[in-house]
């Protein structure tokens, strides 16, 4: 029996060669450069002991694409929209298909060891299409689909023990994506190019994308926001105590209004009383939060915060560190721990270490320390949220990037396995005239999971006097003071990649992508300021949005809001649920999309006269 | 004249007090209902929705998403903590105060103020940044508070009657009112 394995990318066949293999198997080149063969044998159940065969590809091994009579051209950019489109091995990958379909010649069994995600899933249907060019006896019904999430010995053997079948219905999703971005990508692509090179107003090539528009749309919103803004007057009261030789602010209750002649009113009401009474003192325990199991968005947010690091590069150090074998897939939505999975073993193996070790032996053997962690509201049923698999001396991993975001996995890993941070809030309540103003203090107790998340910080503020209830006490300074609206903040990478999540823009694994695309397409330019790095758009993206933004399409759409992508996302969902195919999903996005083609090749002057306003 | 559509309430009387009391019941038609809690940017984008959805930017968390069918978020809480998250739900409690803008019959306009009291007919659960259709009656009882010129009332004092849709100020009130509110906010000079 010969069972031919093939991985999404070299790294994987080679750990997991390693792993099934148990360290003795041979290597062999192939005619892929990058993608070397790995012969071995290996014990599946019901099939004894089998010739194995690792090999690998490098992410997607065909494209889509339309005939050569569609060039561009050749025909209207509308006809993109209805032309036929056919699937064809990536000309770049050629090697790799012969590869492929050289192995497979003799096999029995396709083992597809693509990551567990949807591109994944279709990127396994594209193996089985080259293999079943070698061998025609392979079908899907001889395609095993191990699922696994991250490279642990443990973990692999069980995933490859227990195949399921390719499932078909993401790889139709996967399709269904494709082909929408291909057809409305291609077709507005050309169009808006030939619209502005017609005008002399660019030269390069304008790229739409429906993601990557979207995208742009939130930067251009929050620059447009933040130019437009004129700073409003607000009015407040304002009070002070003084007690224990310490001065109070109390902080009123109704914060503030943008209504002086009311703040005054009730100012005036205030004045009729000459003192001020503390209404009531309060101290109760409060808690600060571990935080959630990781998701690939948090991570992606956190790196940005915490180091500075952009979406894609974020990504790509958990990539290497997931292909290395010392994180989980970090590709995920899930914010929850599968019950049975054994959290303690996983901390048991830091405890060796000399930065975390001490606190990870604490958590193993300190009643009260260890804490269930928390559980979100995602679970994408593929992967367990990110954490680590094997323990790394932080010294050994010499990329700066990898190391801060292992120490980052890890730390927060201990975090959600912690207990809350915990302390006491007091709360001093006073009442003068008809209003309500308090004052607080914190006092933080046991600072918990966040001696070990040192990115968090939550400290004790100063303490109050020791006021007490019904006390009568007068004011310090009572005064109507006046305060200014502040403008918002310019767009940073984590709000942005924030605001696509939330909003359905590109899923987990490509929000980095979207963003690193348009910097590359100049569309947007980062900047430092201070200490933070702020995202503009520049002038060919704030022309692009808002030439789309003069034209009034039909139903309410538009081609730089999130909504016509979120809505193919969610029929996307539908067809690997099985609730919609892939024929309606196509059929109802492309007859939007062919409506705002339509209107954009009519309004060609509209367009081509507001982008000319944002070009110096 | 205990019939309040026959008694006027003349600001002018009350100018010059810090305080002082209605002293009969009073009938009036709400011109304007403006919240002061909320910037004019804010109720500029709450308005902007219900005239395109498109216009607005979508930049922010918006929490609502009431409204419309395109729920959008446009704001979103980046702090590097899930305690805000938490914080959030717990502090959604309504913080809106109104200003009406009154009309005796008598043509005497003046302004009143939620005070210490949320006005129930103002809490319909309406999701338009004006909760209450423009030109309803409202009776303001004797014994309402009166600063400088201004009237301070609780649910004690008011009686709200309600839209006659016949009447001619109702409908010119409400015409059009999207448009209308979009254009004081961003003309505040008009």
């Amino acid at each position: 029996m010969k069972v031919l394995c093939v991985a999404e990318k070299p790294s994987i066949a080679k750990e997991v060669t390693s792993v099934l293999s148990g360290g003795r198997s041979t290597r062999r080149d192939s005619r892929s450069k990058y993608n070397a063969n790995f012969d071995f044998k290996f014990t599946f159940p019901g099939h004894g002991l089998c010739d194995v065969t690792m090999t690998s590809v490098t992410g997607h091994i065909t494209s889509m694409d339309f005939p050569a009579e569609y060039a561009w051209g050749r025909v209207p950019p509308g006809r993109l929209l209805d032309a036929p489109v056919k699937i064809q091995p990536d000309k770049s990958k050629l090697a790799i298909h012969q590869n492929i379909a050289n192995e497979a010649r003799s096999a029995n069994y396709l083992m597809i060891w693509t990551d567990c995600d949807r591109e994944g899933e279709a990127i396994g249907y594209e193996i089985l299409e080259a293999a079943k060019k070698g061998n025609t006896r392979l079908s899907l019904s001889s395609v095993w689909r191990p699922h696994f999430s991250h490279l642990e010995k443990n973990h692999i053997l069980s995933a490859a023990r227990n195949p399921q079948n390719l499932n078909m219905k993401t790889v139709e999703a996967v399709h269904c994506r494709q082909e929408v971005d291909l057809r409305v990508g291609a077709s507005f692509t050309r169009l808006l190019t030939d619209i502005l090179r017609r005008s002399k107003l660019v030269d390069e090539i304008v790229s739409y994308g429906t993601c990557q528009f979207p995208t742009l749309g939130f930067v251009v919103d929050r620059y447009k926001r933040v130019k437009n803004f004129v700073p409003e007057k607000f009015w407040y009261i304002s009070t002070s105590v003084e007690k224990s030789n310490q001065t109070v602010s109390f902080s009123w209750a109704k914060t503030h209004f943008f209504d002086r002649l009311f703040v005054v009113m009730l100012y005036e009401e205030c004045m009729k009383s000459t003192h001020g009474t503390i209404k009531g003192v309060t101290r109760k325990p409060t808690s600060n939060f571990k935080p959630f199991p990781l998701t690939t968005v948090s991570l992606q947010k956190d790196c940005a915060t915490y180091f500075k690091m952009s979406a894609k590069e974020a990504l790509d150090a958990a990539e290497k560190l997931y292909q290395s074998g010392w994180i989980s897939y970090p590709r995920t939505e899930t914010d929850m721990f599968p019950p049975e999975m054994d959290l303690r073993s996983i901390i048991q193996t830091h405890t060796q270490d000399s930065r975390w070790g001490h606190y990870a032996t604490s958590l193993m053997t300190v009643d009260g320390k260890y804490g269930i962690p928390r559980k979100g509201r995602n679970n994408d049923k593929s992967h367990p949220p990110i954490h680590p698999v094997k323990y790394v001396n932080l010294e050994t991993i010499t990329n700066d990037k990898q190391r801060k975001v292992y120490e980052y996995v890890v730390r927060r890993f201990l975090a959600c396995c912690s207990t809350d941070a915990k302390g006491f809030q007091t709360v001093a309540e006073l009442q003068w005239g008809n209003e309500t103003f308090r004052a607080s203090g914190l006092e933080v107790t046991e600072k918990n999971y966040l001696d070990v998340y040192t990115y968090r910080t939550w400290s004790s503020t100063e303490q109050l006097p020791p006021f007490v209830a019904g006390e009568r006490v007068n004011l310090k300074s009572a005064e109507v003071k006046e305060g200014k609206t502040s403008p918002p903040n310019h767009m940073t990478e984590t709000e942005l990649i924030a605001l696509m999540d939330a909003n359905g823009i590109g899923t987990d694994a490509t929000i980095a992508e979207h963003i690193h695309k348009i910097e590359q397409r100049s569309y947007i330019t980062k900047k430092k300021t201070g200490k933070s790095h702020i995202i503009l758009p520049t002038e060919l993206g704030m022309g692009l949005i808002e030439a789309f933004s003069s034209i009034s399409f039909a139903n309410n759409i538009s081609l730089s809001k999130p909504f016509l992508r979120k809505r193919l996302e969610s029929l996307l969902k539908e067809i690997e649920e099985g609730r919609a195919t892939k024929e309606f999903s196509l059929r109802e996005t492309i007859s939007l999309y062919k409506n705002a083609f339509a209107l954009t090749a009519e309004e060609q002057s509209v367009l081509v006269n507001e982008f000319k306003k944002f070009q110096t | 004249m205990s019939n309040p559509e026959r008694n006027a309430f003349n600001p002018q009387e009350f100018a010059n007090k810090p305080s002082d009391q209605t002293r009969l019941p009073v009938a009036f038609n709400v011109i304007h209902v403006d919240d002061i809690s909320k910037s004019k940017i804010a109720k500029l984008e709450e308005w902007m929705k219900y005239k395109d959805p498109n216009e607005v930017g979508v930049d922010r968390l918006n929490r609502s998403g009431a409204g419309t069918n395109q729920h959008i978020i446009r704001e979103i809480d980046v702090s590097d903590n899930d305690n805000a998250r938490l914080m959030e739900t717990t502090s959604l409690f309504d913080s809106s105060v109104y200003k009406l803008t009154l009309r005796d019959n008598f043509d005497n306009y003046c302004f009143a103020y939620e005070y210490n009291d949320k006005l129930p007919f103002l809490r319909t659960g309406s999701t338009l940044p004006i909760p209450i259709k423009l030109g309803g009656k409202l009776i303001i009882s004797s014994g309402a508070t009166v600063a400088n010129g201004a009237l301070l009332v609780d649910r004690k004092v008011c009686k709200y009657i309600g839209v006659d849709e016949s009447s001619e100020l109702v409908k010119a009130l409400n015409s059009n009112l999207v448009e209308k509110s979009i254009n004081i906010l961003q003309n505040p000079e008009l």
